[in-house]
């Protein structure tokens, strides 16, 4: 037997990036020979322990024990030769160049100042057989589906004599197929003396294939658990559940007619990879649609369609107030009164180094009443920025500054601002309230319920699970680019919700 | 009809194409292990011709040649590592730092001329002492062959190896590995233990020195003269070979070949009462259609917006 107890051991790890704590006093122990999952949704701190166990980052504080023994790390070769190694998310692949070169860089077997490409094979040749991998070593890594170059990567890091290997959402990229391919093959590493630590927020997978589980939030533990003694449930309300910051009172809302129809709506991204499958739904008049979902599930891909940023796919169909615009260009789209608040404050919402008047008219420039002629009218831009600083509350020095001089809570407010007071008929809203003050966050909400008083139509894509349940009339669910409608969603506890975000199913009355 | 092939394919012609790829070529198998190193670099104009003045220099003051190819050797070196204190110690923009480089490169060294020669536009000299032709007898008894590939200087002939030994290191080293995986995914090289500040380093000292070579090549093949702008262009054509081959030393030397095949024709062809303006066109047509046929699958249509995420 062994004479330590776990084979890692990462204590009071701590590690923030300016105002984010990405680690808070993080400790994580893995048994040898086991799977441990390491389990939260993405920015709960995961991807930042997993850098810094490789040492592509250092920690602020804390200590790195392996087999028992305290270690410190210099460069990520370090991490190596501790046998650590990792298969990332987004592959280290070396696109053009063939499988056997993927694997050995960095190791070469070397015959003088030659790489000797025979003792090389061999070795890599050696490992497939044993852990029953069967690759083309002298296919270039281009032409390989996802789940045989996810297999390079496992390959690449036995080839570094790797003991603990982890395993970056390595699902997510799979067919359900492979999923199974994958796990029959930690199975077997495992089996071969290996520890496996697999992150993921899969909750299924996590149940089926792991022996210990770490639930992260927001940079801290939640739970430290044994696979056999817990369920989905518990699981997802340690990694989803809300916090509950400020309570409003919303009241009942007046349902009018359909305002904006999406049905069959696929939208692929700009890599091709399909990120809405088959979305369909309803907002009516005075209604604010929620859209919950764990980060990167499809909601992205799902506004920018509707808003216009990019085309969906041909037999999709997106009906704004009765008129088909899943052609029509932004600016049409704006003009029949769509209003957009995105999620990228600065980088699509503003200009941040325009001023504060030329940010409050963007977008409706053409539109609204600042043209005289060919030139603009700054009786009426004048007017109508300290309109929306007055009503909005927005504290500023004066209109001529740059928007970048502006805290986060009074540029969201200056955008709210000018997205509210024309008029519209449909609001998008993109995570309106993410990383702004508290006042700020309740001013927007009511703000927000108020739109929907006076009949506007709300579609709200919120990642903080809280703002959603609070705000919505109806919330949607979307998971892994589907859309999720439950028949009755206000009755939907937290941990009810949250499971579905996680792939799980609820039925109508709520089991 | 007779005269033409003659031109096209005649033993003058590609004689001059084989010379005339020289520096090229050796500014572009230099470049090109820079290239894989991922960091940008159009200060080509700038190393050849700072290289081709102080290999004019050297010889001037030396009577050696050989001297006068390590000035400038030197000379690429020494910029080179400019080049790399500002783009990898400072971060400036590699684009601007070239630009920059080339000018200065253009200013400094017709200032020198003037200060040191003490003449405007061009030096020339007999004291600047030429690479002498090397005859090498095996290819004597060859009659094309002889003519084309014999009695030239040995930069041509280094030129030629470079590009094989080039390839040798690029695809048969760890080191050539490794500094290829830098340009694919610098972050994997770095999981993959490689020191990618030290790579990129050395892929700029290999360029410095090559491009050195090249430079040297200009004044000192049989002229005997510096001139102001001496290198004029070849440096880009340099740098279109690289990013046409994608830093590959065989195909950049093809694609100098090329280049040099076009400027050849011109001085065979002037003579044939075609305007020189028009013919000087010719490399840079070339390189235009290179570059074209080279990114034809990149052809697209519509905009592609990418947003942050």
């Amino acid at each position: 037997m062994n004479s330590y107890e776990y084979i890692l051991e990462m204590r009071n790890i701590n590690k923030r990036f300016k105002n984010l704590v990405a680690n808070d006093n993080i400790t994580f122990r893995v048994r040898p020979g086991t799977v441990h999952a390491l389990i939260g949704e993405n920015g709960a701190g995961k991807s930042t322990l997993m850098n810094i166990l490789t040492n592509i980052q250092t920690p602020d504080s804390g200590e790195i024990y392996i087999r028992g023994e305290l270690v410190e790390f210099k460069n990520p070769l370090d991490a190596v030769r501790h046998g650590i190694g990792m298969v990332y998310q987004e592959f280290m692949t070396f696109q053009g160049m063939s499988v056997l070169d993927n694997i050995i860089v960095g190791f070469e077997q070397k015959n003088g100042m030659f790489i000797d490409y025979k003792e090389s094979r061999r070795k890599v040749e050696e490992i497939c057989k044993k852990y029953n991998f069967n690759i083309p070593l002298d296919a270039l890594v281009n032409d390989l589906p996802i789940a045989t170059l996810q297999q390079v990567e496992i390959i690449k890091v036995l080839y570094r004599n790797a003991d603990i290997i982890i395993l970056d959402e390595p699902t997510s990229v799979l067919t359900p197929q492979g999923v199974q391919g994958l796990l029959d093959a930690i199975r077997f590493l495992v089996k071969q003396g290996k520890t496996v630590i697999f992150i993921t927020h899969k909750l299924k997978e996590v149940l089926e294939i792991s022996d210990d589980i770490t639930i992260l939030k927001n940079g801290r533990v939640t739970g430290v658990l044994s696979a056999k003694e817990t369920n989905e449930l518990e699981l997802a309300r340690l990694m989803v559940g809300r916090e509950v910051m400020l309570q409003i009172n919303k009241p009942q809302c007046k349902t009018g007619d359909v305002v904006l129809i999406v049905s069959n709506l696929k939208v692929k991204d700009s890599a091709g990879v399909i990120r809405v499958k088959n979305a369909s739904f309803k907002v009516h008049a005075g209604e604010i649609v929620g859209i919950s979902g764990i980060a990167v599930s499809g909601q992205k891909a799902l506004v920018e369609a509707i808003v216009g940023l990019s085309t969906a796919e041909k037999h999709g169909e997106i009906i704004f107030c009765g008129r088909n615009i899943t052609d029509e260009t932004i600016a049409n789209r704006r003009k029949m009164g769509m209003g957009y608040i995105a999620q990228d404050r600065t980088g699509i919402g503003s200009n941040k180094e325009g001023t504060i008047w030329e940010n409050a008219i963007m977008g409706y420039h053409r539109v609204k009443g600042f043209k005289r002629k060919h030139l603009l009218d700054f009786n009426d831009i004048n007017a109508f920025t300290n309109k929306i600083i007055d009503e909005y509350a927005v504290k500023t020095q004066g209109i001529g500054d740059k928007i970048k001089t502006l805290s986060g809570g009074n540029i969201q407010k200056l955008i709210a601002g000018r997205e509210f007071l024309q008029n519209q008929k449909l609001l998008i809203i993109e995570d309106p309230t993410r990383g702004i003050d508290v006042g700020s966050v309740e001013f927007i909400w009511n703000r927000i319920i108020q739109m929907a008083q006076v009949g506007v139509a709300v579609l709200l894509i919120s990642h903080d699970l809280n703002e959603v349940m609070q705000l919505s009339d109806r919330i949607l669910v979307m998971y892994n680019g589907s859309i999720i409608e439950h028949p009755n969603s206000k009755v939907l506890t937290e941990e009810q919700i949250g499971l579905m975000m996680l792939g799980g199913v609820i039925d109508e009355v709520g089991n | 009809m007779m005269t033409m092939l003659g031109i096209l394919f005649g033993s003058v012609t590609w004689s001059a194409t084989f010379r005339l790829s020289t520096p090229i070529i050796l500014t572009s198998v230099g470049g090109s292990f820079n290239k894989h190193t991922g960091v940008f670099c159009i200060a080509f104009e700038c190393f050849m011709l700072s290289a081709a003045f102080f290999a004019a220099w050297g010889s001037y003051l030396t009577g050696s040649p050989y001297m006068g190819t390590l000035f400038a050797i030197l000379a690429g070196l020494l910029l080179a590592a400019i080049f790399g204190m500002f783009v990898l110690n400072f971060k400036a923009n590699p684009m601007i730092v070239s630009i920059a480089m080339n000018f200065g490169a253009w200013a400094v060294t017709t200032l020198l001329l003037t200060e040191i020669f003490g003449v405007r536009g061009y030096f020339h000299s007999p004291k600047i002492v030429n690479f002498s032709p090397i005859d090498i007898p095996v290819l004597r008894e060859i009659p094309y062959i002889n003519e084309v590939l014999n009695n030239q200087i040995i930069l041509v002939y280094i030129a030629y190896i470079s590009v094989v030994v080039g390839t040798i290191i690029m695809y048969k080293t760890p080191f050539g590995l490794r500094l290829r995986t830098i340009g694919i995914n610098e972050i994997g090289a770095q999981t993959a233990g490689v020191n990618i500040l030290k790579y990129k380093w050395i892929g700029l000292a290999i360029m410095g020195i090559m491009s050195g070579l090249g430079g040297a090549y200009l004044p000192l093949s049989g002229l005997s003269m510096f001139s102001e702008n001496m290198s004029s262009g070849r440096g880009f054509l340099a740098f279109a070979a690289i990013l046409v081959s994608k830093g590959n030393p065989v195909k950049a030397a093809l694609i100098s070949i090329l280049f040099a095949y076009t400027n050849a024709l011109t001085f065979t062809l002037t003579s044939y009462g075609i305007p020189s303006q028009l013919l000087q066109m010719f490399p840079f047509i070339a390189v235009i259609i290179v570059l074209m046929i080279g990114n034809l699958r990149n052809l697209s249509l519509t905009p592609v917006i990418e947003a942050s995420e």
